[in-house]
C-alpha cells in the first residue's frame, strides 16, 4: 500500500541523510584536515594573527600578556582565574580581559580551533 | 514509479549538496562532533527549502506518488529537518563552542536569530502535527502556516549567512541565494500568482443539485472556448468559490465526483461537514469558482489489469467511486465491480437511484450492498459497521484477486484496512487515499 511506501521511503531518506552528514564529518575531520594538523595550523595563526607579539610560548613569565607554556596542564586561567577548559579559552578568547583584543570577528571558528589544539600542545 | 525513484534521488541529491561543496571546498574543519553539528544544521536548511518545493502542487512530483503522500512526506520531513537542528547547536556546544551557546543570554543578535527560527520552526511543527487535537480550524492553521514558514526561512538564511563558515564559500553563497530565491518563489507561486492566474480563468457553476439532506453536487463549467482540464475518474481537485459577498472565499479541496467523459461540465458533491461546507448549498448558478485539478492517485484507470473490484465507501466517500462508476458505465466497461456502501440512516444514501440503474445496465457488472449502523425499523437491508464477518460473508472468506479500494471516515477506513489486512490481502491489493490533509 502506498501508505506503507511513504513510511519505508522516509525511513530510507532519513538513514541515507544521517550516513551522509556522518561521513563526510568524518572525512572533513579525519581525512582532508585530520586532527594532528589543527595545532601546525595554529602556531601559525598564533603568529600571523599577533598572538605572539604579546605572548610567550615557551614561558609562563608576562610579556604583555602572560605566558602561556603549559597552559592546559594548569589549573586556572591566569587572567580570569577559570577553570583551564576548551570552552572557557574560547570566551577568553571572544571577550577577553583588560587589554586583550576579542578575537571573536578576527578567527573563525575553524581557526579558534586550531589555536586552542596549538595552546593544548604547548 | 522510475518517476518516483528520480525524485527521491534528487530530493537527497539537493539536500546533500552543500554538505559536500564544504567538506572538499571548504578551507578548514573542526573535529568531528562540531563538524557533524555543521553538516545537520546545512542539511536541515536545505530540508526547510524543499519544504515549499514538495507543499507546491508541482504536477510531476504529484503524479509519481499522489498529492496525499507528497503532503505527508512534507510532514514527515518536516520532523526530519526539526531534529537536525535541534541537535545543530546541541553537537556545537558539545563539541567545543561551549554550553553557554545553548544556555547564555550575552550573545551575538545573529545567534539569537537562529534561535528564534528554530523555537519558531519547532512551534510549526508542533501545531501542524497536533492540529486536530488543538482542534485548530484549517483555515487558520493554513494562514499561521503561510506566515511562519517563509519567516523561518529568512531567520535560517540570515543566521547561518552570518555566522556560517562554509558561507564564507563562493560556491556556498551562491547555493544559499540561489536556495532562498527558489523557496520565496515557489511560495509565491503557490499562494499567490497560481490562484490569480486561476482566478484570472475561472469556472461556472452551471447547477446545484441537492442530493440529500445536506449533501448538494456542484457542477462547473470551464470560460468559453477553453476545455475541461484533464482527469482521471477517482482523482480530486481544489476549488475556490466566489459567491455573495457574505459568503467565505476560502480554497477547499473536494472530490470529483463526475466522469472525464463528461465534455460539458466537472462536478463535486459536496457534504456540509465544517464552517465553509455548511454554506455549500448557498452556491448559486453564475457563481464563479477557481478550479486546480486534478491530484490524487485513487483511480482504477491506472491498473487497467485489475478486473475484479470491491469498492467500499463511508458516507460521502462514495465521490469517487461514483467518478469511477461513472466512467465504467459510459466506456460500456466489463469490470466486476462490489460495492459496499455504509451510512448511517437510510434518508443519507447519496446516488442510490443512480446506483440501482447501474446495477441493472451492466456497465459495470455492478452490485450494491448497503449497510446502515442506525437504520430504521423497516429497513431489511445489511445493519452495523463493515468489519471483517460481512466483508467475507460479500467477498467469499479468501479474496483471491479482488482489489480493494476503500474511502471514508478515518475511523471506518483504518478499522477496514486493519480486517483486511487480517484477511491475509496484501497490501499491494488495498487502495486508500487519505483525503483529509489534518490526519
Amino acid at each position: 500500500m502506498r501508505k506503507t511506501k511513504l513510511k519505508h521511503t522516509t525511513i530510507t531518506v532519513t538513514i541515507t541523510l544521517v550516513s551522509v552528514a556522518v561521513i563526510f564529518a568524518l572525512i572533513r575531520a579525519f581525512v582532508i584536515h585530520p586532527a594532528d594538523s589543527f595545532a601546525e595550523e595554529g602556531s601559525v595563526l598564533f603568529v600571523s594573527k599577533g598572538c605572539s607579539q604579546c605572548h610567550f610560548v615557551d614561558s609562563m613569565e608576562t610579556k604583555v600578556g602572560p605566558g602561556l607554556e603549559g597552559l592546559f596542564k594548569q589549573e586556572k586561567l591566569p587572567m580570569s582565574g577559570w577553570k583551564v577548559t576548551e570552552e572557557n579559552v574560547r570566551m577568553q578568547l571572544e571577550t577577553p580581559f583588560k587589554d586583550m583584543p576579542s578575537f571573536a570577528d578576527r578567527l573563525t571558528r575553524e581557526q579558534m580551533t586550531q589555536l586552542i589544539e596549538y595552546l593544548k600542545a604547548l | 514509479m522510475t518517476g518516483g525513484i528520480l525524485c527521491i534521488i534528487l530530493y537527497t541529491g539537493f539536500v546533500v549538496l552543500p554538505v559536500i561543496l564544504a567538506t572538499f571546498l571548504g578551507s578548514g574543519s573542526e573535529r568531528f562532533i562540531p563538524e557533524l553539528g555543521k553538516n545537520f544544521g546545512l542539511m536541515g536548511f536545505m530540508i526547510l527549502i524543499a519544504q515549499f518545493i514538495l507543499a507546491a502542487r508541482i504536477k510531476w512530483i504529484e503524479r509519481a506518488f499522489g498529492f496525499d503522500i507528497v503532503i505527508r512526506y512534507h510532514k514527515n520531513m518536516a520532523v526530519l529537518a526539526g531534529c537536525l537542528l535541534l541537535f545543530h547547536p546541541l553537537l556545537l556546544a558539545a563539541g567545543g563552542r561551549g554550553w553557554q551557546l545553548i544556555a547564555g543570554l550575552k550573545m551575538p543578535w545573529y545567534i539569537w536569530l537562529g534561535k528564534v527560527a528554530l523555537l519558531v520552526l519547532l512551534l510549526n511543527i508542533f501545531v501542524s502535527s497536533f492540529q486536530t487535537s488543538f482542534k485548530l480550524k484549517y483555515e487558520k492553521w493554513r494562514l499561521g502556516h503561510d506566515i511562519l514558514g517563509p519567516l523561518i526561512i529568512v531567520m535560517a538564511f540570515t543566521h547561518s549567512w552570518i555566522m556560517g563558515d562554509d558561507l564564507e564559500l563562493a560556491s556556498m553563497k551562491t547555493l544559499w541565494i540561489f536556495a532562498l530565491i527558489l523557496a520565496i518563489f515557489m511560495f509565491l507561486y503557490h499562494v499567490m500568482i497560481r490562484p490569480w492566474r486561476l482566478k484570472r480563468c475561472s469556472y461556472r457553476v452551471v447547477d446545484v443539485q441537492p442530493e440529500t439532506e445536506n449533501v448538494w453536487t456542484i457542477k462547473m463549467t470551464p470560460p468559453e472556448g477553453a476545455d475541461i482540464y484533464d482527469y482521471l475518474p477517482g482523482q480530486f481537485h481544489f476549488v475556490t468559490f466566489y459567491r455573495q459577498m457574505n459568503l467565505p472565499v476560502e480554497e477547499h479541496h473536494w472530490t470529483i465526483s463526475s466522469s472525464p467523459t463528461e465534455e460539458d461540465y466537472v462536478s463535486s458533491t459536496i457534504k456540509a461537514l465544517g464552517d465553509f461546507t455548511s454554506t455549500i448549498g448557498k452556491t448559486k448558478k453564475g457563481d464563479r469558482a477557481a478550479v486546480h485539478g486534478a491530484f490524487g492517485r485513487f483511480s482504477h484507470v491506472l491498473h487497467p489489469e485489475e478486473k475484479d473490484l470491491v469498492f467500499i465507501a463511508g458516507g460521502i466517500g462514495i465521490t469517487p467511486f461514483m467518478s469511477m462508476l461513472r466512467h465504467m458505465r459510459k466506456t460500456m466497461d466489463t469490470h466486476s465491480v462490489l460495492l459496499i456502501f455504509a451510512n448511517k440512516k437510510e434518508a443519507q444514501i447519496v446516488f442510490r437511484d443512480e446506483l440501482a440503474e447501474m446495477e441493472k445496465g451492466g456497465h459495470p457488472r455492478l452490485k450494491v450492498i448497503h449497510v446502515l449502523s442506525r437504520p430504521d425499523e423497516d429497513w431489511k437491508g445489511e445493519t452495523g459497521y463493515v468489519d471483517r464477518e460481512k466483508i467475507e460473508r460479500f467477498c467469499g472468506a479468501d479474496p483471491g484477486g479482488k482489489v480493494f479500494y476503500v474511502c471514508g471516515p478515518a475511523p471506518m477506513r483504518r478499522a477496514i484496512i486493519a480486517d483486511l489486512r487480517n484477511m491475509h490481502v496484501p497490501d499491494e491489493r488495498i487502495r486508500m487515499e487519505i483525503f483529509s490533509f489534518l490526519e
